[in-house]
């Protein structure tokens, strides 16, 4: 622990406003979070009385069990094998895609090079709500209705813009004097991917990978209308239809449920996405 | 901040036009092909004459609230030997699942939920198959349906789907907070037949509201966001003898009693202030029950459902063994706005002779039994007031009394639409920034310049 | 962004054109499957915008109407209504946000104990699905059993707040759990900024007298702008796009006081199924968009120039 030498009063308050607003920043942030955990271990009656207790007296497991009971008709188990599939699905697909287009764009001659770039940003602009009835029909007429494929599909694309620019901003990272020395070495376009740019570009993956599937993971309700259709049920969407009922214990529980395993990893692995996040910045 | 110089073979504007030549194909691709889809050949009517084409498939699209059907649908598959693909949907999601579904010309449930609401939508679209030759053959025949309940998918002559339940809002009422008010808790009983007992109803509310030992008590409570409040207003509007719409679906919800109902709704909060102020913000019943069952709130203006509920005293602390219910207060005249539920098969069915199969055993009397002892009212008037069936669920009388006042809902292929245009307007008149005639007359106006720029 | 230029001059001749094709070929997924996806329905879209859709029976072209769904919508005091709800939405969440971010990050760039767990915490609403958050700010909110108020409460207030009853309290609310939501973003954006703003440039400022404020305003923020700005247009495009709050905690009300141009979109296309006039609504206001953010970059080249960087 890093004491001050010297007890200066001004540091002392330094000190003393840095561990105030450190508190503060850390209540207001987790407050919501707090409470929707509080929710889901309070019984039905506790939950709805005008006391709220800020600090839990008893655990109630309740709603947790009643979400995974059979009863419920929902298959919890499978909506989160299905929200795995489409999740894993869509991280490895939009990284493979991503690396090839970024590293193009950046470091090779592409036609059109800066209307694909300024194309990809401006996708996000676009009123993405009302694409859900054409791309609905599209996916029934493909016969991807009900499939894994089509909800993988909109979410990679969705993500793609996203990833190709953070991908790009790794790949720039990589020091051109690298890959001169490859190809003076005689290496060939595919040896240069597989042996220079993907092994330096292995942090950059990792993080995308990351990102990939907390976007997947928690997109449903941008495409509400699109993925209600799908009776392949992804987690989300599962446990919040099903719940969405009198029981107020119970969607808190499901909330928790849903939200648990990209916190999880967010936790876990909080420098990497940072540093995707942030990708664009320092270089 | 991209590199200063491009070095490419291909020009920017070759690229351009090369990529908005494309464009337009595919728009045009597109639109061909989704034309070209949307092309093939009439929904026709075949299959409402129901015969016996039994495919021995059957898709259901039933709602998560709908325990007796599930029961109902476990009795069929032991009848017709296979076991029927059912899908659960909750109520708020049944709309866009149902449109999206027959926008894409498809339907992988041959018998679906449909709500009173939708069922004017879908049936104006023609998305259901004709229920007529069905509704006169088996149902129609019983003497003692409840043919108000009938009004949401009734269109020319035509029936385009057939009720499971029948229900429309009913007064609940706390016994024990009535009483302990000092008030008699048998009264509301009477209410719907007693003319102008809406203004007693305000003042048992006003009686009940008040803080005791550091509770907030209030009279009423209602879930009002958006267009819920339409339920409750459009059993008052009714109630004055006023209706949404005319025999033409003209607008006529601006009359006088829409303007009185409008302003007794307005007076319960601002006047009065005997309801409960969060009303607005609850955007279903589910927001309202907490308090009501609680026993923090004495009458709720609510479904039949909400009586069974608070007959549990572990759901409903609060209320159990001292919950009461009855048709509502009048005006002029009792009167509500209905909410009956229905099964339609899609003209996008594949297996439609087994969907008139499975009706046939929910609407028949030995299914409507079942219906009713799962706690959700029979389409009969005679179920209803069968004496086992009532000792069960003593509210049913009073549902089928409902029936016989005023429950329309103003019925009409447009209705999401201007019932936007009014619940808006009811809520500035809510929030005091508009009176209910200024409010009510632009509802009407907008409804009638919407529909006008359609036709334009 | 010198360095690739490099590259590409120093590829000649038969070389540079198999490169190209090979670049051609290795970007082509990605243009292929975003273009898949997103041209076919935007320009569906569009030609929805100027036709009129008949449904029934089946979904088709009635007939092109041309502008009048446009005209209707710019005609309508409903879109202008939601305009300026969703503009002032817009500006308002980019200015809190970052506002607040900018105070967490020169907090979370100083050193001390805890300050990974403040971090972690500061990020975890990123990680929250949206409709989660949505139901979790329900609980929040609620007049009569939630934890504002309860939170009131237990320090001796009424706590009788209906947050979500009036139009501007609602919107209001949705602000504050929005905010909560891209707080994560920006933090960690502004933190990275704050990073690279190099120390020894601080610290030459403070040997030159200057007081905290002074080397803030005049050394920090300048530096700071090329970050900030960008933060401020992701936000802007995201305030535009806002929807899964507003559904579940307002569904636009209370009379349409949360209903912004995009709820309005839902709620024309999807409530009405009016899909003429929702893609009409729906491109104004991607229009709105690209206007403010070209507001937006003209006023960054204007401060940049200003403080000359």
């Amino acid at each position: 622990m890093a004491r001050p030498a010297r007890g200066s009063i001004g540091r002392r308050l330094k000190q003393i406003i840095t561990y105030g607003a450190a508190t503060l920043v850390l209540v207001v942030m987790a407050f919501p979070l707090y409470g929707i955990i509080l929710t889901s271990v309070q019984t039905e009656p506790d939950i709805r009385s005008r006391n709220v207790a800020f600090v839990p007296t008893y655990l109630e497991t309740e709603h947790y069990r009643q979400i995974f009971d059979e009863a419920s008709g929902i298959p919890v188990a499978e909506a989160m094998i299905n929200s795995l599939i489409v999740a894993l699905a869509t991280a490895f697909l939009t990284v493979a895609i991503a690396i090839p287009a970024a590293y193009a764009l950046h470091r090779m001659a592409v036609p059109g090079r800066k209307i694909i770039l300024a194309g990809l940003a401006a996708i996000y602009i676009l009123p993405t709500l009302l694409f859900v009835i054409p791309l609905f029909i599209a996916v029934v007429q493909l016969g991807l209705y009900d499939t894994h494929i089509g909800l993988v599909l909109p979410y990679v694309a969705f993500t793609l813009p996203f990833m190709v620019w953070v991908m790009g901003s790794f790949v720039r990272s990589i020091p051109v004097e690298v890959e001169e020395m490859a190809r003076i070495d005689g290496a060939g376009l595919r040896q240069l991917m597989f042996r220079i740019v993907i092994p330096l570009l292995r942090p950059g993956i990792f993080a995308g990978l990351l990102l990939g599937f907390i976007l997947a993971w928690v997109e449903f309700l941008t495409p509400l209308l699109f993925t209600s259709n799908l009776s392949i049920l992804t987690v989300t969407l599962g446990l919040f239809r099903s719940t969405m009922d009198i029981a107020i214990g119970q969607l808190a529980a499901a909330t928790v449920i849903t939200a648990l395993p990209v916190i999880l990893i967010t936790a876990f692995f909080q420098r990497n996405i940072s540093e995707v996040i942030t990708a664009g910045i320092e270089r | 901040m991209t590199p200063k110089r491009f070095d490419s073979g291909v020009t920017r504007r070759q690229f351009l036009g090369g990529s908005s030549a494309l464009l337009a194909f595919a728009a045009m691709g597109g639109f061909s092909s989704l034309l070209a889809a949307c092309g093939g050949g009439d929904p026709t009517d075949e299959g409402a004459e129901p015969g016996d084409d039994f495919t021995g498939q059957l898709g259901v699209l039933i709602g998560t609230h709908m325990d007796p059907v599930k029961q109902l649908l476990e009795q069929h598959q032991a009848n017709v030997g296979f076991a029927p693909n059912i899908e659960e949907v909750t109520t708020p999601d049944l709309r866009t699942k149902l449109t999206t579904s027959f926008l894409a010309q498809s339907s992988p449930w041959d018998a679906v939920f449909v709500t009173a609401q939708l069922g004017a939508e879908l049936s104006n679209r023609e998305w259901l198959t004709n229920a007529g030759p069905f509704m006169d053959q088996r149902v129609r025949s019983e003497s003692d349906l409840l043919t108000r309940g009938m009004g949401a998918v009734e269109f020319a002559g035509d029936t385009w789907a057939v009720p499971w339940t029948m229900g429309s809002q009913l007064l609940h009422w706390n016994k024990k907070l009535m009483e302990d008010a000092g008030l008699d808790a048998d009264a509301p009983l009477n209410w719907h037949s007693t003319p102008n007992s809406w203004d007693t109803f305000v003042e048992y509310a006003k009686a009940m509201t008040g803080e005791r030992d550091g509770v907030q008590y209030y009279g009423i409570t209602d879930a009002w966001a958006d267009k819920h409040v339409l339920w409750t207003w459009g059993g008052m509007l009714q109630m004055h003898g006023g209706s949404f719409l005319d025999e033409e679906q003209q607008p006529v919800f601006n009359s006088a009693a829409g303007v009185e109902a409008l302003q007794k709704l307005h007076d319960l909060m601002h006047v009065h202030q005997c309801i409960d102020p969060a009303v607005p913000t609850y955007t279903w019943v589910f927001d309202a029950t907490p308090g009501f069952f609680d026993g923090t709130r004495g009458m709720f203006i609510s479904w039949p459902f909400v009586a069974g509920v608070a007959a549990i005293p572990e759901a409903a602390p609060g209320i159990a063994g001292h919950s009461a219910f009855a048709p509502n207060p009048a005006v002029d005249t009792s009167g509500s706005v209905d909410g009956s539920e229905f099964f339609g098969v899609p003209v996008y069915a594949e297996n439609k002779d087994e969907a008139w199969r499975l009706l046939d055993l929910i609407a028949s009397r030995e299914g409507q039994r079942t219906v009713a002892l799962g706690g959700w009212g029979s389409i009969y008037s005679g179920v209803l007031n069968e004496p086992d069936i009532v000792e069960a669920f003593p509210f049913y009388p009073a549902l089928a009394k409902a029936y016989e006042y005023p429950v329309d809902g103003g019925w009409s292929e447009d209705r999401p639409r201007w019932t936007q245009f009014l619940a808006d307007e009811i809520h500035e008149v809510l929030a005091q920034r508009k009176s209910p005639k200024q409010a009510l007359d632009d509802a009407a106006a907008a409804t009638v310049e919407a529909r006008r720029q359609d036709e334009a | 962004m010198a360095d690739q230029v490099r590259v590409v001059e120093s590829q000649t001749g038969a070389i540079a054109r198999r490169g190209r094709l090979a670049a051609a070929a290795m970007v082509a997924p990605a243009v292929l499957l975003v273009a898949g996806v997103y041209a076919y329905p935007a320009v569906s879209t569009l030609l929805y915008s100027v036709s009129r859709i008949d449904l029934s029976p089946r979904f088709r072209l009635e007939r092109i109407v041309w502008l009048k769904n446009f005209i209707n919508q710019l005609t309508s005091p409903t879109f202008w209504e939601a305009a300026w709800i969703t503009f002032y939405f817009g500006v308002m969440l980019c200015l809190v946000t970052v506002v607040l971010s900018f105070l967490i990050a020169l907090l979370l760039n100083r050193t001390f104990l805890g300050r990974g767990l403040v971090r972690v915490t500061v990020l975890l609403p990123w990680a929250v699905p949206p409709v989660a958050s949505g139901v979790l700010w329900v609980q929040m909110f609620h007049a009569e059993f939630g934890f504002l108020n309860g939170l009131i409460r237990a320090f001796g207030g009424e706590g009788g707040i209906i947050w979500l009853g009036g139009s501007t309290i609602a919107l209001h609310s949705v602000l504050v759990a929005e905010v909560w939501r891209w707080i994560p973003f920006a933090t960690l954006f502004i933190l990275a900024g704050l990073q690279i703003v190099p120390q020894t440039v601080r610290e030459a400022a403070a040997i030159d007298g200057a007081n905290p404020w002074r080397s803030f305003r005049h050394v920090t923020l300048p530096l700071m702008l090329p970050v900030v700005v960008p933060v401020v247009i992701f936000l802007f495009v995201w305030a535009m796009k806002v929807f899964d709050t507003i559904f579940v905690l307002t569904r636009g009300g209370p009379s349409r006081g949360t209903t912004t141009l995009n709820f309005l979109t839902y709620r024309q296309g999807f409530e009405q199924f009016d899909f003429g006039n929702a893609a009409a609504t729906a491109y104004l206001l991607a229009a709105l968009t690209v206007v403010a953010i070209a507001g937006l970059g003209w006023m960054l080249a204007r401060s940049r120039r200003l403080a000359g960087v």
